[in-house]
């Protein structure tokens, strides 16, 4: 249960949260596929995508992108890089722009689950069902809503898919598939995030 | 009884004036001094001005560049308004408690407290600039629209893919985030970030919320200052309250110019104080007659009233310095009336009218050349010295005329002596003569040897930082904060002028790379400047020129059309390259952090400023101020450079003024005294040496205010000299008696000083002491011996 420690007194007391957390796993290491599907405003039809996903606590997410296009977007403590092949494309430094740090919070706890964290970006409401669960989230502050008007994901053991709504109207759809866990990184994912 | 011996008077008596004329002459300054008292009742109970306590107001007006001056000044004006407060905790959650306690100990502050951003200001500030995106690009959008055709489709398509990219436009608005980079880079190199809606720093392993202030007074209003200290105390008290590990940093010129002027007023009590009661136990050790007592203060309180009113009626504004300084006046001002209350010890008879006659060549050659030592310091453009020269000379006039028209008149019955004033007028008959005998030897001896182990280590500076006596603690929060929260710094900074807006962006455009080669090298951690918010017409028409140009390459239009399957022809048709005229972003809320940066139009000119951060130390100082070179309209401002340059041109010559104030002395004393005249010179010169050696011994620099010192020294030597060169017999134990008193006195108010605070004062305290001390020690081991 290491994610559902509470971290703020104020949001500790939910129990929706606290049941949630009692049904989520959350090992160190979680891996996967992923199918996403994104519509965007001014598309003829949705954009699709599906690809491989790494979620390695203390160290970041990486999103493997492998159809129709390879790309990689690597997040970590420090930065973002987004790689289009083996072009580096785009890389934001944390220390330069400190907002790479929230973003990465929260796709990290996205993917891996980490509802005490999101809760206190987000006020979050939702229902159990036996070992189902589904939480929709919207972000208390302003700024966050800049970037996102609202998510949902729901899940068992594992966050098994995300739905995010833009502001500009781009909707995000991800399901995350074939999810394992891990006690540690094994070499060859370690290597990744070097 | 005095033992003293009576003796005829050293000079036949000449008065001045018909015993009537000095009667008119004694009503005639009572009507002033009158006037004076009610100038100084009205300014009381009507006016009530506040000394000033900025000890940049000491300093000369520097009017060569005035556009470079308007900017300084505008900077200052905004800077001395500004506070920042930093609350720092191991966590968010902790420093947000904090913070939010914080706020409510600040309540009701005389002030515009900032610590949020509201996220509708964002969401409006986008919307107004996205219209013109064409031509907005960062560093990093450029370097994008560099790469190939091929490497921008990549870019555009994992962006496309990917599920971070949301917070910009839509994709095919911007497919290739081209905005979003600009919008980030608006705030990059800014350390106080918005995190959560809040004004936020991480950094040192901490989180920082960070609270800003806009007082509503100036930093130097002093009741303003109380207040704004009370309620960051009560801050500072509740955040403790709320979280115990809680580290609060406070930087600005109010709380920095609230602790500095409550030490002055303290040393100002404590040194008036001190002097005058030292003083007053003297004089009643000498003559023990309160009558004698009240007469002797009597000319110091006249010359005090009439020097404060003077310099009021004179100058508008009157520093808190000026103040200090007046206080060590009382030392000088009560010379004469001890002189003349001293000479009459024992008289027989009994007439101060006549003894009035008999000082009076005396004691108006003393008063005139101390005077003319004075009034040179007002040849220097500094407002603060005038106001002290004039202080002083009026104060020594005032007291001078005190004792002259008034002292006849209002001492009714003779002073007896006492044992303590005949033991230290017997001193003179007793005293060494310098470099005979065992002690005259060990003066010489102890002379030199203080001179050649202390002028060899003599440091000369002139930097204005170091007369600032801000207390060190707050100074090292006020750096930390300048770091934490990035803050340029207000004392140096480029100007850059044109005779349009567009001139000066374009010529800060020029600047910018430059800029930013000295912060890859380390030279400054960043800058600010307009032109980065705000790209000239012209830069823009190029920018959006050259993203038109990517939109139209072929491969790029056929890769995104493969993949996406919309028309890339699409993509550019929003693009209008309106530019976003200056004035219409001007008048926009968005532009409204960035404003200080723009000085608008300062005569036929429109400047703007271009701030600089983290530079530390005269070398990277020196490697930013040719920068501008070959660009138009940019110069370098440093005030504190500028400033301590003057600084060094007074000092320089003000040391001259001094060799011209022995010269004039000599002079002056050469008509009366002919060949004696070096007996009252060397002594005096030689204990200006001294007082100078003392500075290198003890390791304080020689700066303006030494200068100043030797100043005083110059006239209290001088002075004494006169009186013993007045009474040439060396059994005449009265002058000599008044010359003890006068110097005890003045050591006393001026040796206080060298406990001050304040550099500068510290440094003159010192050169008075040892300067005024040994002028009296070594008047009488230069005076002619014998009886003759």
């Amino acid at each position: 249960m290491l994610f559902c420690v509470p971290l703020g007194p104020a949001y500790a007391a939910d129990p929706l949260v606290d049941k949630v957390c009692g049904l989520l796993q959350q090992p160190s290491v979680v891996s996967g596929r992923f199918e996403q599907t994104r519509e965007l405003s001014g598309f003829p039809k949705p954009v699709n995508s599906r690809g491989r996903f790494l979620v390695a606590k203390d160290r970041g997410v990486i999103w493997q992108t492998e159809a129709p296009f390879a790309s990689t977007l690597r997040l970590t403590r420090g930065e973002i890089l987004q790689k289009a092949g083996d072009t580096v494309t785009m890389r934001m430094s944390a220390d330069k722009e400190p907002a790479v740090r929230a973003i990465n919070g929260v796709m990290f706890a996205l993917l891996s689950g980490d509802i005490a964290q999101l809760e206190q970006r987000f006020s979050v409401t939702g229902k159990v069902e036996g070992n189902r669960w589904a939480l929709s989230l919207v972000p208390r502050e302003a700024s966050l809503a800049q970037v996102v008007t609202k998510i949902e994901l729901n899940g068992q053991k594992f966050v098994e898919a995300v739905d995010m709504l833009d502001p500009n109207g781009d909707r995000t759809r991800i399901r995350l598939l074939d999810t394992v866990a891990a006690n540690a990184l094994g070499k060859a994912e370690a290597a990744q995030f070097e | 009884m005095s033992n003293l011996p009576l003796r005829p008077p050293a000079q036949v008596a000449v008065s001045w004036l018909s015993e009537s004329g000095w009667r008119r002459a004694a009503v005639l300054w009572l009507l002033l001094v009158l006037a004076a008292c009610a100038h100084l009742a009205w300014l009381g109970v009507v006016e009530r001005p506040r000394p000033d306590s900025d000890v940049m107001a000491l300093l000369p007006q520097d009017d060569r560049d005035p556009v470079a001056e308007a900017a300084f000044a505008r900077m200052a004006a905004s800077a001395e308004r500004r506070v920042v407060v930093m609350i720092g905790a191991a966590n968010a959650a902790a420093a947000r408690k904090a913070a939010d306690a914080y706020l409510a100990g600040l309540a009701g502050v005389a002030a515009e407290v900032r610590h949020r951003v509201d996220g509708g200001d964002l969401a409006a500030w986008r919307g107004f600039l996205a219209p013109y995106r064409g031509g907005l690009l960062s560093e990093q959008g450029r370097a994008l629209l560099a790469l190939n055709a091929d490497q921008r489709a990549d870019h555009a398509l994992a962006r496309l893919y990917s599920p971070a990219s949301g917070g910009g436009l839509a994709w095919r608005e911007d497919p290739l985030g081209l905005f979003a980079d600009w919008l980030m880079d608006q705030a990059s190199g800014q350390r106080v970030r918005t995190v959560d809606g809040r004004l936020w720093v991480s950094a040192e392993g901490r989180e920082w919320a960070v609270v800003l202030l806009n007082l509503k007074d100036g930093a130097f209003s002093l009741d303003a200052q109380q207040a704004l200290v009370d309620h960051l105390d009560a801050g500072r008290r509740r955040a403790r309250a709320a979280q115990a590990d809680v580290e609060i940093l406070t930087a600005g010129i109010a709380p920095i110019a609230a602790a500095v002027a409550a030490e002055a007023r303290n040393e100002f009590s404590a040194i008036g104080i001190g002097s005058t009661l030292g003083v007053i136990l003297l004089v009643f050790l000498v003559f023990r007659r309160p009558g004698a007592l009240v007469l002797s203060v009597l000319p110091l309180l006249v010359g005090t009233l009439c020097a404060v009113s003077a310099t009021w009626l004179v100058f508008e504004r009157v520093h808190v310095l000026t103040l200090v300084f007046g206080a060590s006046l009382i030392g000088v001002g009560v010379d004469y009336g001890v002189h003349f209350l001293a000479s009459g010890i024992g008289e027989q008879p009994f007439d101060p009218k006549r003894r009035r006659d008999q000082l009076n060549p005396g004691l108006w050659l003393a008063m005139v050349t101390t005077v003319l030592a004075y009034v040179a310091l007002a040849l220097a453009p500094f407002p603060g010295l005038r106001q002290m020269a004039l202080f002083s000379g009026c104060g020594l006039v005032a007291a001078w005329l005190t004792v002259m028209l008034w002292f006849p008149y209002l001492q009714r019955r003779a002073t007896h002596g006492t044992g303590v004033g005949e033991w230290m007028g017997h001193l003179r008959a007793i005293w060494p003569s310098f470099g005979r005998g065992k002690l005259g030897g060990l003066m010489m001896l102890i002379t030199f040897a203080v001179l050649a182990a202390g002028l060899a280590r003599i440091e000369v500076q002139d930097d204005v930082r170091a007369l600032q006596s801000a207390p060190a603690a707050l100074l090292a929060e006020q750096m930390r904060v300048a770091t934490l929260a990035g803050v340029p710094s207000p004392a140096q900074f480029f100007v850059v002028q044109g005779a349009s807006p567009e001139a000066v962006l374009q010529a800060q455009e020029a600047l910018a790379p430059r800029l930013a080669a000295r912060v890859a090298d380390g030279t400054l951690s960043g800058y600010e400047l307009l032109a980065r918010h705000i790209p000239s017409a012209a830069r823009q028409a190029a920018d959006c020129a050259m993203l038109k140009a990517a939109y139209e390459a072929p491969v790029w239009r056929a890769r995104i059309a493969d993949t996406t399957g919309i028309d890339a022809a699409s993509l550019s048709s929003p693009l209008a390259c309106k530019p976003l005229a200056f004035d219409a972003w001007l008048a926009n809320a968005v532009s409204e952090p960035f404003r200080s940066l723009w000085l608008g139009r300062i005569g036929e000119q429109y400047a703007g400023v271009v701030l600089l951060k983290g530079v530390h130390g005269a070398a990277a100082l020196g490697r930013l101020q040719s920068l501008g070179e070959g660009i138009p309209g940019v110069s370098w401002v440093d005030k504190p450079g500028r400033i301590s340059s003057v600084i060094a041109r007074y000092r320089g010559l003000m040391s001259g003024v001094i060799v011209l104030g022995y010269l004039a002395s000599f002079w002056l004393l050469w008509r009366r005294y002919g060949r004696e005249t070096w007996r009252a010179v060397v002594p005096t010169l030689l204990a200006s040496l001294l007082a100078a050696a003392a500075l290198g011994i003890a390791g304080l620099p020689f700066q303006l205010f030494a200068v100043l010192g030797l100043f005083i020294v110059l006239g209290m030597g001088i002075d004494y000299g006169i009186f013993l060169l007045e009474h040439p017999r060396s059994d005449d134990g009265k002058p000599w008696l008044a010359v003890t008193l006068s110097a005890f006195s003045t050591l006393l108010s001026f040796g206080l000083l060298a406990l001050s605070h304040t550099p500068a004062l510290r440094v003159f305290g010192l050169v008075c002491l040892v300067g005024v001390g040994s002028s009296w020690l070594l008047a009488p081991a230069f005076a002619r011996r014998g009886v003759q």
